[in-house]
């Protein structure tokens, strides 16, 4: 079995209730497939955290520290970093 | 009697220490129109009455407190407190702001402003309870930290409806970098106005207040009010929770990720041990239901709360209990490669308490460890001062707090003035601009923070302008109407910066100046135009935001446009520019340290630097809009008469200190 690990920040990480997993993946899935597990993993509230709705401001995946389009094939070991976009401190 | 401009309690507190005499004077009507407030107020009374050649610790250094025209009335953030001085860690300009809810209880009691002259010829505290002010014996106080003292003082007067600006003992050891302490948590942490409060044997100032203010146009103050509330409640930042979540802690992971998380006094720009003292962890295992504020807390009428609160249960630092924001896990963290949290936090605590500035306190260790890794400094006390040793760091807390032994009594005078007297090239390992170290945001990386280090008139600063537009993908459109260039929107991009910094800067300034927070204009963009921008951009048929040249006309009765708002926020970076002429300060000092020349050597910001043909670059943009000289950095005759400030140009023009 190969995986990849998911990092949680901010308020994803309150919703799924932790920082970091390891998610096992299959031959050729995509970053959306993976999406879909995880909205079906953490429910409404996760999904709805992404805020589409938000513009520029909804949530940001990247993949190695890279911004990655949905349809991306995941590699075993990839980290992936789901977060907000942030600047006030 | 009432002042004539709504808003404003309408008096000022003179106290000459010296003479212990207390004089309540009534606002002059001119000086609020053109400067609003709080800090530009501040800037001007410095102007007007101190001597520019002065010691800062001298007792002829004015020290002001001074809340703004929207200080204490409704509104989306209404909590924020200006101080300003001449500082004794630059030698220039010193100002720094707070939040809490000390400001509004000043106004309650009935008074806008402090201004503090003289030395007390033994510790006292100035107590305002209504009309009633005096000063009180503090010797009871002296040599107690900020938490005891805040503390007693409650207990001896009117409990938790005694609000308390408080300095500890590091600031009475003379330690230049500290802060004065409101209600506990809140500090004006920047460029030693403790420091200066403490020179004058001032040990606290309590506030009781029961008054009511009056606003000049009830019924459109509640229209532009909620439609200010509205704006923030809708803005995309607050709606995804930027704030609520994790507090400005939030910033750890974020930085990192970004990759502008100074590492290593700036060496690096990612941390390995970022994840370990982020606000993810800070939440996890610290904001437990005994910390002092379980839920967090926000400034006065802010719907934000930024506050963050913990405590650790058991272990080396079991006790430790207080807030903690992103600058001191910063400054104590990854910029001295440290990455146990409990170490961070307890260090953060202590400098709080001992009254000390966590950011100048821990980028004066950071720069130490550097030192002494490179061999630019000896390790002569033995503490194993290198990067990543947590026990060194707190010691150094300790040390630096009381002055002790020779890294202390170096680390006392911040990092720049400790390495002047280090000699050889000990400033080529500094991060300071004007004399004030940098902030937890890597300028090589972020260039419109990068720009605003430069010019701020505080030296290296973030807060004068707050140029997050850069880093939350704005879009491109929106940079391109307002700044000209979609490059405003790219962090790593210098175009549109110097526009970008410019707005920031205006508005910053009448933010500061009117007693609101900096975060409703600058990290959620709730502040028009940006909101209108937006909704046209995505088709919205009703759009809020907070108008602040509408909010302050309803509050104080003046008429003020968009257009005259933005003059009044140039006419106080004018006047905070006059003054610092007056300090020597000339194009010279706009300048960016050493160390960001030389690219990051990893992380999402490899290969980035900021070079000073660059910065020189921006700079004539910079001086061109605000019409000062392009050679001197002095501020031009026509500006100053546009801005009708003809006061400040005849005395510039006494001295030659105008083109
Ligand atoms: S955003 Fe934070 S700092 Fe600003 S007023 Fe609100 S609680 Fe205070």
């Amino acid at each position: 079995m190969t995986y990849v690990t998911v990092k949680y920040l901010m308020v994803f990480s309150q919703i799924t209730r932790k920082r970091k997993e390891l998610i096992p993946i299959s031959e050729g899935m995509t970053l959306q497939d993976l999406m879909d597990i995880l909205y079906v993993k953490y429910g409404r509230r996760f999904k709805k955290a992404f805020g589409e709705d938000l513009g520029h401001r909804s949530a940001l995946i990247t993949i190695n520290s890279k911004v990655k389009e949905t349809p991306y094939i995941l590699n075993p070991g990839d980290e992936i970093l789901i977060s907000h976009i942030v600047g006030g401190g | 009697m009432t002042f004539d401009y709504g808003g404003y309690a309408g008096k000022t507190l003179r106290i000459d220490l010296t003479k212990g005499k207390i004089i309540k004077e009534t606002q002059s009507k001119p000086k609020l129109e053109k400067y609003l407030g709080g800090r530009g107020v501040d800037a001007k009374i410095l102007f007007d009455e101190l001597k520019p050649n002065i010691n800062p610790l001298h007792s002829d250094n004015v020290l002001c407190i001074s809340t703004g025209p929207i200080t204490g009335l409704l509104g989306p953030t209404t909590g924020r407190i200006n101080v300003a001085t001449k500082s004794p860690l630059t030698d220039i300009y010193g100002n720094s702001n707070a939040g809490s809810d000390w400001g509004p209880e000043l106004k309650y009691a009935g008074y806008d402003n402090i201004i503090i002259k003289g030395r007390a010829p033994k510790p006292v505290y100035l107590c305002i309870d209504d009309e009633h002010v005096e000063l009180k014996d503090a010797a009871h106080l002296w040599g107690e930290g900020v938490f005891e003292t805040t503390l007693t003082l409650q207990e001896e007067q009117r409990g938790y409806d005694t609000k308390v600006a408080a300095i500890g003992p590091a600031a009475e050891n003379g330690v230049l970098f500290c802060s004065i302490i409101f209600n506990l948590w809140d500090a004006a942490g920047r460029t030693g106005t403790g420091t200066v409060m403490a020179s004058k044997n001032l040990k606290a100032i309590t506030v009781s207040g029961s008054g009511e203010l009056r606003v000049a146009d009830p019924e459109r103050y509640l229209e532009i009010v909620r439609d200010g509330w509205l704006g923030v409640l809708n803005d995309p930042g607050f709606l995804m929770g930027e704030h609520q979540a994790l507090g400005t802690p939030i910033c750890v992971n974020w930085g990192n990720a970004q990759g502008w998380l100074p590492t290593r006094n700036f060496r690096e720009s990612t941390f390995e041990g970022a994840d370990s003292i982020s606000g993810e962890e800070f939440r996890d295992k610290y904001s437990t239901r005994s910390s002092p504020i379980p839920g967090g807390r926000a400034c006065m009428s802010c719907p934000n709360r930024c506050k963050r609160f913990g405590r650790i249960e058991s272990g080396k630092y079991a006790g430790t209990r207080g807030s903690i924001e992103f600058e001191g896990i910063a400054a104590f963290g990854s910029k001295c490669g440290v990455s146990d949290l409990e170490a961070v936090f307890h260090a953060y605590t202590l400098s709080n308490d001992y009254g000390m500035d966590c950011v100048s306190c821990g980028n004066a260790i950071a720069t130490f460890m550097e030192l002494v890794e490179e061999g630019v400094l000896e390790d002569i006390d033995k503490l194993g001062l290198r990067f990543g040793n947590a026990d060194a760091m707190v010691e150094m807390v300790h040390r630096i707090a009381n002055k002790q032994d020779k890294l202390g009594a170096l680390g006392a005078l911040g990092a720049y003035k400790a390495a002047l007297k280090i000699g050889k090239n000990a400033v080529d390992y500094t991060t300071s601009v004007k004399g004030i170290d940098t902030i937890a945001c890597d300028p090589r990386v972020a260039k419109g923070f990068g720009f605003t280090y430069a010019i701020s008139s505080r030296g290296s600063d973030h807060l004068r302008t707050h140029v997050v537009f850069e880093m939350i993908r704005m879009p491109p459109e929106i940079g391109k109407e307002l700044f000209g260039s979609e490059g405003a929107c790219d962090l790593m991009s210098y175009d549109g910066k110097v526009r970008m910094v410019l707005w920031h800067e205006n508005l910053a300034a009448i933010t500061d100046s009117i007693g609101s927070c900096r975060f409703m204009h600058a990290s959620y963009y709730a502040q028009y135009p940006v909101p209108e921008l937006l909704g046209k951009l995505r088709n919205k048929k009703e759009v809020n935001s907070i108008k602040y040249h509408d909010w302050i006309s309803a509050a104080t009765g003046m008429k003020i446009d968009y257009k005259k708002l933005l003059e009044i926020g140039n006419r106080i970076v004018n006047i905070e520019r006059a003054l610092n002429t007056r300090f020597g300060m000339r194009r010279k000092d706009d300048r960016l340290p050493k160390k960001f020349s030389k690219p990051i050597p990893k992380g999402p910001g490899k290969g980035q630097r900021f070079p000073k043909k660059q910065l020189e670059k921006m700079l004539d943009e910079y001086y061109t809009s605000r019409e000062w000289d392009l050679k001197t950095g002095l501020i031009k005759k026509s500006e100053l008469i546009k801005l009708d400030m003809k006061d400040v140009l005849d005395d510039l023009d006494k001295k030659k200190l105008v083109r």
